[in-house]
């Protein structure tokens, strides 16, 4: 195995291929604090990319309920204790990555999932963690002991993806342009190899084609400086698609760089297992860091206490308020006398967003005049 | 290294564990001129018919056929971790044009579907591409290719049913509206079967062989041969699959002919499926001489 860094972890790690990033990374960023679960990029994906026959079951987005919800079952838990002891020793990842931890003769720990699990998409939607009874209030946050939240999944294109490490036929490939990880569906002969060491099973088995396939993360839109079908119809605006850097090449005028390396508010997925996913999370303000920490790994209380003086920081709520502002690609943005802008690769402005919208106070009475034209007083009632 | 044992020397001795007569050594040299003292396996020359599509057939019985150790691939990453198939009876049959093999194995049950997570039974015998000498196990190497001939359970399943499984079948309850060949005209609806658009010979909906012919020249570069022409069937039965695979002796592709009087190396690997055996994931027998008869 090669060594190579993996800055989410703070040090070399073990991968089967020598480091090699991209000319750019794809990336997201999630704000888990908008979602609603409406599940709208969900359908976008799917009426975009994978409404064709033995795809019925494939959805490269998805919004699970968390803790209970998963798709596939259970995948997460299934990873994660096949993992053992994951402990951090300040921001130095201690415990060993799925490749580390491989058993003999495999690349990574891996989980393949039967047809069962790919059956039941978010099983346990809206779950809550406790069971309210008719006294139940919950006046602090974190809550202790009654929560959910809702996780927005695509692939994370990962800097040292799982599924291309272990695909013996090279038949997976990231793309330097843009660090998108693709199935060359030419190649594949349909292992199933990929499905089962992606720990966030976003590989999935076509049963009418035999090929697997993945979230292609829009290609095509990307290509043209457009961002995700996810993104775009996203009505929480919770979703930026954007190129990270990598900490020591950190732009910030960059969003997605202001918020994971400058304000460090969004937080990659589960970065123990090694993979250098690249989707960011801005975590839960409401569960507790304990799991927030497990899913996302250290900072989280930091990135909550970031997110929650946004109010008061206005060049992270600029960055927040950009979000599904456009179907571009955003750059680069700034903040100038109350306004966010946001710009494309060469400079121009693409979209203004004010922060905070102008203040209108109506009168509660107002002068009109009855049918007979008698002044009179009237009184919204709507105020 | 792996042992071979004669059906005649199995069926005189006193049990299989004591009646191993040798052991096929890897990496020799193949060759008529001087003859192996590990040719076991006779590809046996019959006037009429080959019995392809009936792999039970007695004729396919005989002093020749050759029962093959299976080892359990872990050279190459992902590996397999131990066999599920300990051993797999290999016998050919020849008439000058084509040569076909058959090989026998059991199993507790069959592996007939390709799902999620689901994997087919096959075997697979190989043979050198364009020189009598052995080339490497590991499917080959560069510039020296080997020619692999690959029977599927789902391809037989396919063939038998005249059908492919579908979602249906696996997911009864699901529901769904118009697919895109109801909608788009047949070129764009093709789109959304991304293996089959590119042309993906796994994919294609068309009628054929359940053997697959390739080439390979190491582990990892197996490429689906332009012209198919092998045939075989597959049988399970009392706990056994009995599958056949034949094919023409003059190979063309730049495959040198196969030809009587000689010898001739030939490999074979066994997937269980229900033992989630695909890819890399397999058990198979070292080179193993082969006397094609003149």
């Amino acid at each position: 195995m090669a060594k190579v860094f993996n800055w989410q972890l703070g040090r070399d790690m073990d991968y089967p291929y020598e480091g090699s990033r991209p000319e750019r990374q794809f990336c997201m960023v999630m704000d888990t604090n908008k979602c609603i679960a409406c599940q709208t990029c969900t359908i976008a994906c799917k009426s975009t990319w994978t409404w064709g026959p033995g795809q019925e079951y494939m959805l490269w987005n998805n919004i699970e309920t968390k803790p209970y919800g998963f798709y596939p079952t259970g995948w997460d838990v299934q990873v994660l204790e096949r993992l053992g002891p994951q402990d951090w020793q300040g921001d130095t990842y201690a415990g060993k990555t799925i490749f580390e931890a491989a058993e003999t003769g495999e690349v990574a720990v891996n989980w393949q999932p039967d047809q069962a699990d790919w059956n039941h998409p978010n099983l346990g939607e809206d779950e809550p963690t406790g069971v309210a009874g008719e006294e139940t209030y919950i006046p602090d946050i974190p809550h202790a002991d009654m929560w959910m939240y809702y996780l927005q999944r695509i692939c994370n294109h990962c800097t040292y993806p799982a599924c291309l490490a272990a695909c013996p036929r090279q038949a997976i490939y990231k793309r330097d342009e843009d660090g998108i990880v693709l199935i060359d569906q030419d190649r594949c002969r349909g292992y199933q190899e990929c499905v089962a060491a992606c720990p966030y099973k976003k590989s999935m088995f076509n049963i009418e084609t035999r090929v697997s396939e993945k979230c292609i993360g829009c290609y095509p839109k990307i290509e043209q400086g457009l961002q995700t079908q996810c993104t775009t119809v996203c009505i929480g605006r919770l979703r930026l698609t954007d190129f990270v850097n990598t900490p020591d090449k950190a732009d910030a005028r960059n969003p997605a760089d202001f918020l994971i390396h400058t304000r460090k508010v969004a937080l990659p997925i589960y970065p123990q297992l090694g993979l250098e996913p690249n989707v960011y999370y801005i975590p839960p303000i409401h569960v507790p860091p304990k799991y927030l920490h497990q899913m996302f790994g250290p900072g989280v209380e930091e990135a909550i206490e970031t997110y929650k003086n946004a109010k008061d920081d206005d060049e992270l709520l600029g960055a927040l308020m950009l979000f599904g502002s456009t179907e571009k690609i955003i750059y680069s943005f700034d903040v100038r006398g109350g306004v966010a802008r946001g710009y494309d690769r060469k400079g121009d402005e693409l979209v203004a967003v004010p922060l905070r919208e102008p203040e209108l106070v109506r009168d509660f009475s107002y002068p009109t005049t009855l049918a007979d034209g008698t002044p009179a007083t009237g009184y919204r009632h709507n105020t | 290294m792996s042992d071979a044992i004669t059906r005649k020397a199995l069926l005189a001795g006193a049990g299989v564990g004591a009646v191993a007569v040798g052991a096929f050594l890897a990496g020799c040299g193949g060759g008529e001129e001087a003859p192996q003292k590990d040719a076991q396996l006779v590809a046996r020359r019959v006037d009429g018919p080959l019995p392809v599509d009936d792999p039970r057939s007695s004729a396919w019985r005989g002093d020749g056929e050759t029962l093959l150790a299976l080892v359990a691939q872990q050279a190459a990453k992902p590996a397999l971790a131990q066999v599920s198939v300990p051993d797999v009876w290999l016998s050919a049959l020849h008439d000058g044009r084509t040569i076909a093999f058959r090989a026998s194995w059991a199993q507790e049950s069959a592996g007939e579907v390709d799902s999620l997570g689901v994997f087919h039974d096959a075997v697979a015998v190989m043979l050198p591409g364009t020189s009598r000498e052995r080339p490497a196990i590991t499917m080959g190497a560069p510039g020296a290719p080997v020619h692999i001939a690959q029977w599927r359970g789902s391809w037989q399943k396919d063939q038998d049913s005249g059908r492919r499984v579908s979602v249906p079948e696996i997911y009864p309850n699901y529901v769904r509206d118009l697919t895109p060949s109801e909608l788009l005209p047949p070129r764009t609806a093709v789109l959304w079967a991304p293996g089959r658009a590119v042309g993906n010979p796994l994919s294609g909906l068309e009628e054929r062989s359940p053997v697959e012919e390739l080439l390979a020249e190491g582990f990892g570069s197996t490429t689906h041969l332009p012209r198919q022409q092998a045939s075989g069937r597959g049988v399970f039965a009392d706990g056994r699959w009995w599958v056949t695979i034949a094919m023409p002796m003059q190979r063309g592709q730049g495959l040198i002919d196969i030809l009587g009087g000689l010898y001739w190396p030939v490999a074979v690997a066994v997937w269980s499926g229900p033992a989630g055996n695909r890819g890399g994931r397999k058990q198979y027998a070292d080179w193993a001489s082969m006397l094609v008869e003149a």
